[in-house]
Parts: C-alpha cells; sequence; structure tokens
C-alpha cells in the first residue's frame, strides 16, 4: 500500500515539475497579419479605410491594440484596445478620411505576449489624401 | 371551444419573409396558426437572432438582432387571407475594439394568401390544405446610408422583396399532420445599386396537436433549408464576401390556444451553414409570439 502511495506521489511529481517546465521554456510568439490596408495605399478624402487583420499566438495571449497615426500632424486619429487572454484575436474596423489635408499615415498593431512587457509589433504605412 | 375542431392542423411555421438582415441569413418567420379561415388574428412577436463574423476562421465579431413585431391577419372571405407585420429592430455588433447598435422601424410587409385546396372530414377537420400567398416588403424602415460599413445591422433593406408562398398540409392521423412550405423571394436593389441575392427555402415540419388542459396544444419540429444568391452592385456581381451560401436547420413551435389566445415558441438551431464564404455563421434563433383570436362572424 505504502509502495502505491510512494509511486502516485512521485509520478505527480514528475508531471507538475515537467507541466511547470514547459511552461517558462516555450516563449509565446504569435503571428501579426495585416490584411488591409497594405503598404503604400491611398485612402481618398470622405473614403473608409478598411483596418483588417489577425493574430495567431503560439500560446495565450494577453491582448491588443490597434493605433491608426497621422505622422503628417503625429496625431493619433483611431485607437482601440482588447484586454482578454486569447489564443488568436481577429479585427475589423473603419476608419473615414477626413484629415483636411494629404498626410502619411502609419497603423500599428502591437500585441502583448506577457505581463512583463514584451510585445511584438507589426505596422504599415499608407496616404490619406485630399 | 368549439372552433378547435375546425382549426385543422395547419401551423403556419415559416413566413414568406427571408430578411436580408446579415446579408439575408434567418428566416424572419412570423409564426402562427393558418386557421381554415375562421379567425382574424392580431398580435406581437418577439424575437432574437445572433451572429457571428469570422476573419480566417477567427471571430472578429458577434451580432444580435432582436425584433419586435405587430402582427396582423384578416380574413376577407373563406379562402383569402390577408396577412400583414411591421418590426421594430434593435441590432447590435460588438466587435474587439468597438461596437455599434442601430435601431429603428423595419420594412412592413403584407402577403395575400389564396386557399387552393381545403379537404375536411366530416368533423370539419383538416385532412388536406393548399394555398398560395403573394407578398411584399416595402423599404419603408431606416435603412442604411450608401457608405455605410454596417449595412446588415438597419432594420430596412432599403428595397422591395416580392415572395411567393406555397404551403401543403396534409394530415396524417387524428393528431399528427405533415407540413411543407416552400418559399421564393426575389429582391430589388437598393437606391445605390446594392442588390441583395434571391432567397429559396423549403420547410417540412411535423405537427402534432392534442387537447391538454382548457386548451389544445400543438407542436412542430422540422427541418428547413434556406439558399440565398449572390449580392450584386449596379447589376455586377460584388466582389469578395457577397452573402451567397446556405443555412440547413432544425427547429421546434410549441403553441398553445386558451380562449382565443395562441401562444407561441420558436426555436430553430442551425445544423449546417455556409454563408459568405463562411465569414458569417447565424447562431440559434428564438421567438415568441402572442396573438389573440377575433372569431368571425359567420353568414352561412
Amino acid at each position: 500500500m505504502k509502495a502505491t502511495i510512494y509511486i502516485i506521489t512521485f509520478t505527480l511529481g514528475i508531471l507538475f515539475v515537467g507541466t511547470s517546465c514547459e511552461k517558462h521554456s516555450e516563449p509565446i510568439t504569435a503571428t501579426l497579419t495585416l490584411l488591409e490596408p497594405q503598404a503604400g495605399d491611398t485612402v481618398m478624402a470622405g473614403e473608409a479605410l478598411h483596418m483588417h487583420g489577425t493574430v495567431v499566438g503560439s500560446g495565450e495571449l494577453h491582448g491588443y491594440s490597434l493605433t491608426l497615426t497621422n505622422l503628417t500632424t503625429n496625431q493619433v486619429v483611431f485607437s482601440g484596445s482588447n484586454a482578454t487572454h486569447q489564443t488568436s484575436y481577429a479585427f475589423d474596423e473603419h476608419w473615414v478620411n477626413m484629415e483636411g489635408a494629404t498626410s502619411n499615415m502609419k497603423l500599428s498593431l502591437i500585441v502583448n505576449l506577457d505581463h512583463e512587457g514584451n510585445t511584438t509589433t507589426k505596422s504599415v504605412e499608407f496616404v490619406a489624401a485630399q | 371551444m368549439k372552433f378547435m375542431n375546425m382549426f385543422g392542423i395547419v401551423l403556419w411555421t415559416f413566413s414568406a419573409w427571408s430578411c436580408d438582415v446579415c446579408g439575408g441569413v434567418s428566416g424572419n418567420a412570423s409564426i402562427g396558426l393558418l386557421a381554415s379561415t375562421q379567425f382574424h388574428t392580431i398580435g406581437i412577436k418577439s424575437s432574437l437572432n445572433t451572429y457571428r463574423s469570422y476573419l480566417n476562421g477567427i471571430v472578429h465579431s458577434r451580432e444580435y438582432i432582436a425584433q419586435g413585431e405587430v402582427i396582423a391577419r384578416w380574413q376577407p372571405h373563406a379562402r383569402w387571407q390577408i396577412s400583414a407585420n411591421i418590426p421594430y429592430q434593435v441590432g447590435r455588433q460588438k466587435r474587439d475594439l468597438g461596437s455599434d447598435f442601430i435601431q429603428g422601424l423595419g420594412d412592413p410587409r403584407i402577403l395575400v394568401n389564396h386557399v387552393l385546396v381545403h379537404h375536411k372530414d366530416s368533423n370539419q377537420a383538416t385532412r388536406n390544405f393548399l394555398s398560395l400567398g403573394l407578398g411584399i416588403k416595402a423599404p419603408w424602415g431606416r435603412r442604411a446610408p450608401a457608405s455605410s460599413m454596417i449595412r446588415n445591422l438597419y432594420p430596412s433593406t432599403g428595397a422591395w422583396n416580392f415572395s411567393t408562398v406555397l404551403l401543403f398540409t396534409k394530415r396524417l392521423t387524428e393528431h399528427v399532420s405533415l407540413q411543407q412550405e416552400g418559399i421564393y423571394t426575389y429582391k430589388m436593389r437598393d437606391a445605390s445599386g446594392y442588390r441583395y441575392g434571391n432567397t429559396y427555402s423549403y420547410a417540412v415540419t411535423v405537427v402534432w396537436n392534442k387537447s391538454l388542459g382548457i386548451g389544445r396544444l400543438l407542436v412542430g419540429p422540422g427541418l428547413q433549408l434556406e439558399r440565398f444568391g449572390a449580392s450584386t452592385e449596379d447589376g455586377l456581381p460584388v466582389s469578395g464576401y457577397n452573402n451567397q451560401g446556405f443555412v440547413f436547420e432544425s427547429q421546434v413551435s410549441v403553441n398553445y390556444l386558451s380562449y382565443n389566445w395562441l401562444w407561441g415558441l420558436n426555436v430553430i438551431q442551425p445544423l449546417q451553414q455556409n454563408f459568405n464564404q463562411g465569414s458569417m455563421k447565424q447562431g440559434i434563433r428564438v421567438s415568441c409570439t402572442l396573438s389573440y383570436l377575433i372569431t368571425k362572424n359567420s353568414k352561412k
């Protein structure tokens, strides 16, 4: 009986240690895809920009944010974030070009890989025309 | 309660209206008893439809469409029925990074139904019933601006729809009948030139009815197949997501009739679907109906 208890305890211990080690040995990675807009695209005045993309993680991710910045005026014209923990995300947002002057724009997708500040980023630049 | 014998076992589970919400998914059916022309009815219906939208297999938004409707049916003649309804819709799209909320009056609808065949037995219970209906949906509800990216969330499609409904019911036993219904809806284009594809649907329902307590219980499990044609813009096929596809669904209706009040619950669960290149999936649909039956004055 004692031998059985020792074996069960030993097995559980090995399993626990194994799981714990695996958790820390494999850093989470994420594949970021920006389907729209594409680099060099031009969005005419009054037209809607389609911001479309996905994030697929190798494990649980810790949220992401999407930021659209007018590089000419250095102003953020759209931003949004999702703090839910998931292994994948997809977004489908719209922004209407009302900038008033032709501007260089940058869309940035930032994914939180953990809560220690590790992130991965993908950006694309395009033009908001008048 | 003597009219219950007259009532037959004809249950109108799906109506002519293949709604265009979310590109045509949803039968937007009004449930009601297509009684053997014994009653006028007036009532209310509440329904909730749910959808999920995908990008590369990942959910990016959830849609919830709630509707409240006033429904009425008038029977000017033993073989003619006119039904109409006016919906009010509340639509919400919840995305990762935001949400949209659109509400307003939907498109009013009217259906004229002609009873082609109505065989009864010696107890005046329906044996065979065949009807043909023609319907119109008028684009008078709140519609999306031409530039809208959430067109499917608006209560109105902005276009006229014309529908044909063929319904056949055959009594199998004293308490069971089989109902089949085919619907074809032709859709016009809206002011901006956008046109949803035409819709076809076929439904088969087994209707079981039994006297229960102070009324009569009617239960109708069944299956439905809906097919949606591709959308066009200015007569040209829409590239990419064009709202084409099909939905194969199971459904069950539970109705209870007592003292001229008809209570109804309808639940529809998709079994298989491929819609808009898999970018959208319909979830469960639930509707509740309460109608008051007004007995016609007999002029025999």
